[in-house]
């Protein structure tokens, strides 16, 4: 039965972590490059000198004896967001919304004071939240304003899109909503919804929470599917065009879509998750097979563009069972 | 291909040293082996004293493992005779009663080699009186008559002197033929044919329980090697279990100095681990791969590898549950320094105590997060907040009688530490429900490594077979090359297969 099932998702196209692993990561991510996606100040100070839209940084703490500083280096702002350069799933990001009298106002709606907030700074410096505990830094950058398309979706938190660009081509993304049970946090696996895209069209598709499929927003009961991302041909160039920046083959890059300021790249991801699979409820092989066989002959940032809105797109309606057929995949080999 | 190589040269050497130097794959076997003891007592008169004692040496399949002395006082010295080994007591003053110990462990392995000592042939000492000559010459002309060349001579000879001898035969043997006598009479006489033979005797080492003893037999040198008759069946062989231990005439103990000798010998048979026999043999034997083998360290070092090397195989098992089952755990290889403290504490209790301990630190963590400390210093009175933890347990425990508690000691109390912080950031950013989660996968991954450690099989095994871990690499190498689903993945994704989650 184990055997059938995983024969199943083979035919479907899944992978797991040992084959992103082994057969797109360690092929196509040389070890170097991973700093630069690693640490999200080397991400946004290369995204700057490119010129690629990424979310004003306000300040940088990196020594502790900076951390006294923060009402002076903070003064100018209001609302901010800050978070560990080196941290991982969205832990220990904190988003700052306003001023009270004596703190600041948490998207959340709590409270925190300025020793709180130091006293987060300081965690964040010596490591809390980075890989194996490394010294690191804190990032103080522009709070984004998100699109009103996703207002009536998303819980607090900032919902973000998440694309995975392989070989410079935009294989696959997902939109990812922040629940109540999510603490406003846009990753999947603390309970945020995932809302796969069609790559052509820029709507949702069906979404998921935790294992389950869903329709509406648990928090606000409006239907996630079906949505438009607007400035979606803009944001899957920005896509294309940042995968550029790290130099790594495979890669999830976060992109927010700001009011004014449109798509904007929020992090980059070199070890990006697989949950998009399930959101998408599409495998990621066959594109990614797809993918490698013609990139070379896709230089161009718009020629990439356009072969993924041809080939990933979703053509259709959905199933009876409520799946939609990816256009490029026979029927029968998408179960 | 590296593996291949790795798997080959593991599997290649385990298999040359089960096979070839029978060296056994499950640790209950057993071989046996025999101490025969010479015991030697005698009264001194206060004038200088020397006692030799007939010794063994490796002959045929018996193998001499060990040998000890024990004769407060006198000094020691051990020599060759005409092949015969002989070790010499000397004193010289000793009164009274007198003890004096030659110990010597026997091994039965499986080759079989030269039965007899290598020394050339030699006549052996023949003085007939006038009387005897005459039957002699006749018993000899006898056996010469019905055989055809030197080996069915000496068979011919000793059929004469058995059982049913004639009358010229038994007017030699006397009144009371001991087969020591029949043996010397056959040496003497073949001796009178110009044929080199000597009577031999030796122990009856039994596989079975049955009497052990001395036992006598003659050796004849037929032109090229000497070659041991039987002189129950005329044979030109002898029984298995006869260990050849000197030849000649001399007695086996032989005292100058002193009077009223006795002696006995005494054979034993013990059973030890089957290993620890093939590594002392090995040792003697002086085989390279013994050399290099963990039996040669010091014992206290071998307890130590005694435990470090089932932890290759649990370095496997970690692998696999994390890249072939999927499951998350505290630390990559945390549950292996949970499972070693596990061995020490035993399972229930060292479960208990984990718990325990983890439940009360992450209490303290999570106090201390109140009052907003660093990084460092938290982490540093996490720590010291649980050694105190191990030692009021300790103290307890030990109050209430329970002096398992006192074995609380032995957790890595770093690495608990460090699963008390990561289990309280990913309890903040998580959720209790997946630290809780991680937390018992960690468990229950320690207690499939403890489990596994704990093999006998395993212990031993890789104990005795180092080689094998080389296997056990190159498998960790090759599943560092699979890229197929994970277990849990399975799950994860079972909704993209076309079935409801």
């Amino acid at each position: 039965m184990i055997f059938a099932l995983a024969r199943r998702l083979r035919d479907a196209g899944v992978i797991g972590i040992n084959a992103r692993n082994a057969e797109f990561l360690l092929r196509y991510n040389q070890r170097r490059c991973y700093r630069l996606a690693d640490d999200k100040f080397e991400t946004k100070t290369a995204a700057l000198r490119a010129g690629i839209a990424v979310p004003d940084l306000y300040a940088v703490v990196e020594f502790p004896y900076q951390v006294r500083d923060l009402p002076r280096l903070l003064g100018a702002y209001d609302q901010f967001v800050v978070k560990p350069a080196g941290g991982s799933g969205g832990d220990g990001i904190i988003v700052i919304t306003g001023r009270t009298k004596n703190g600041y106002r948490l998207s959340t709606g709590l409270l925190m004071s300025p020793e709180e907030l130091q006293f987060h700074v300081n965690n964040i410096l010596s490591g809390t939240y980075s890989l194996a505990n490394q010294p690191d830094k804190a990032l103080f950058e522009y709070r984004v304003r998100f699109d009103p398309v996703f207002e009536n979706v998303s819980y607090q938190g900032v919902p973000d899109v998440r694309v995975v660009v392989f070989l410079g081509v935009p294989v696959m993304a997902m939109v990812r909503l922040p629940t109540g049970a999510s603490k406003g946090k846009a990753n999947l696996h603390q309970g945020a919804i995932g809302a796969g895209i069609d790559i052509a069209t820029g709507r949702t598709l069906t979404a998921v929470r935790g294992h389950d499929v869903v329709e509406e927003h648990p928090d606000t009961g409006v239907s996630v599917s079906g949505l438009s991302i607007p400035r979606w041909d803009e944001l899957l160039t920005l896509s294309a065009r940042s995968s550029e920046l790290t130099g790594l083959g495979y890669q999830g890059i976060d992109i927010v879509l700001d009011r004014d300021k449109g798509p904007l790249i929020l992090e980059i991801n070199a070890r990006p998750g697989l949950s998009i699979q399930i959101a998408n409820r599409c495998g990621l092989l066959h594109r990614l097979r797809q993918t490698e066989r013609t990139a070379g002959e896709l230089a161009e940032i718009r020629q990439r563009v356009d072969f993924a809105k041809r080939h990933f797109g979703a053509h259709g309606r959905p199933d009876e069972a409520g799946r939609f057929a990816p256009s490029d995949l026979s029927a029968d080999r998408y179960l | 291909m590296l593996v291949l190589v790795l798997a080959a040269t593991g599997l290649g050497v385990f298999l040359y040293k089960a096979l070839a130097l029978a060296v056994p794959i499950l640790p209950g076997d057993k071989t046996s082996h025999w101490v025969a003891e010479i015991r030697a007592t005698f009264r001194g008169l206060g004038d200088p004293i020397k006692l030799s004692i007939h010794m063994p040496r490796n002959v045929g399949h018996f193998m001499l493992i060990d040998q000890q002395f024990v004769a407060p006082g006198y000094g020691l010295s051990t020599r060759s005779i005409q092949g015969n080994r002989q070790a010499t007591f000397s004193i010289r003053q000793a009164t009274g009663e007198q003890n004096i110990y030659y110990r010597a462990v026997i091994h039965r392995g499986p080759e079989v080699g030269a039965p007899v000592s290598e020394d050339p042939p030699r006549l052996f000492e023949t003085r007939f009186e006038s009387r005897d000559q005459v039957a002699a010459q006749a018993v000899v002309e006898q056996a010469k008559r019905e055989s055809a060349d030197p080996e069915t001579f000496v068979i011919a000879l000793l059929r004469a002197l058995g059982p049913a001898s004639g009358m010229n035969a038994e007017a030699l043997l006397g009144s009371n033929p001991t087969p020591r006598k029949r043996s010397r009479l056959a040496a003497q006489l073949l001796a009178l044919a110009g044929v080199a033979a000597r009577p031999v005797h030796g122990v009856r080492l039994p596989v079975q329980k049955a009497e052990a003893g001395l036992v006598h037999w003659l050796e004849a040198h037929l032109g090229t090697a000497w070659q041991p008759f039987s002189l129950e069946t005329a044979e030109p062989q002898i029984p298995e279990d006869y260990m050849r231990w000197w030849h000649g005439d001399n007695p086996l103990v032989r005292l100058e100095g002193g009077e009223a000798l006795r002696h006995s010998l005494a054979v034993e048979r013990i059973t030890e681990s089957a290993v620890q026999t093939v590594v002392s043999t090995g040792l003697k034997r002086k085989s390279s791969l013994f050399a290099v083998s963990l039996f040669g360290l010091p014992l206290e070092t071998q307890q130590v590898y005694r435990v470090l090397m089932p932890v290759t195989l649990a370095v496997l098992v970690i692998v696999f549950f994390r890249n072939v089952v999927g499951v998350q755990t505290f630390g990559t290889f945390m549950p292996i320094l949970i499972a070693l403290a596990f061995r020490e504490t035993e399972l229930l209790w060292g479960l208990f105590l984990f718990s325990v301990i983890v439940t009360f630190g992450l209490a303290a963590r999570f106090y201390l997060e109140t009052l907003k400390l660093l990084v460092i210093p938290r982490l540093g009175s996490v720590l010291i907040l649980v050694i105190l933890l191990m030692a009021a347990f300790s103290i307890v425990t030990h109050r209430l009688g329970i002096e398992r508690g006192l074995s609380v000691a032995l957790f890595p109390m770093v690495i608990l530490t460090m699963m008390i912080e990561r289990m309280s950031v990913v309890w903040d950013e998580r959720g209790a429900r997946e630290a809780l989660t991680q937390a018992f996968a960690s468990l229950l991954v320690a207690v499939f490594c403890y489990l596994i450690m704990t093999l006998a099989v395993v212990d031993h095994l890789l104990f005795v077979f180092p080689e094998l871990a080389l296997v056990l690499l190159s498998v960790t190498m090759l599943l560092g090359r699979y890229s197929g689903y994970r277990l849990l993945e399975l799950r994860r994704f079972a909704v993209l297969a076309g079935r409801r989650p």
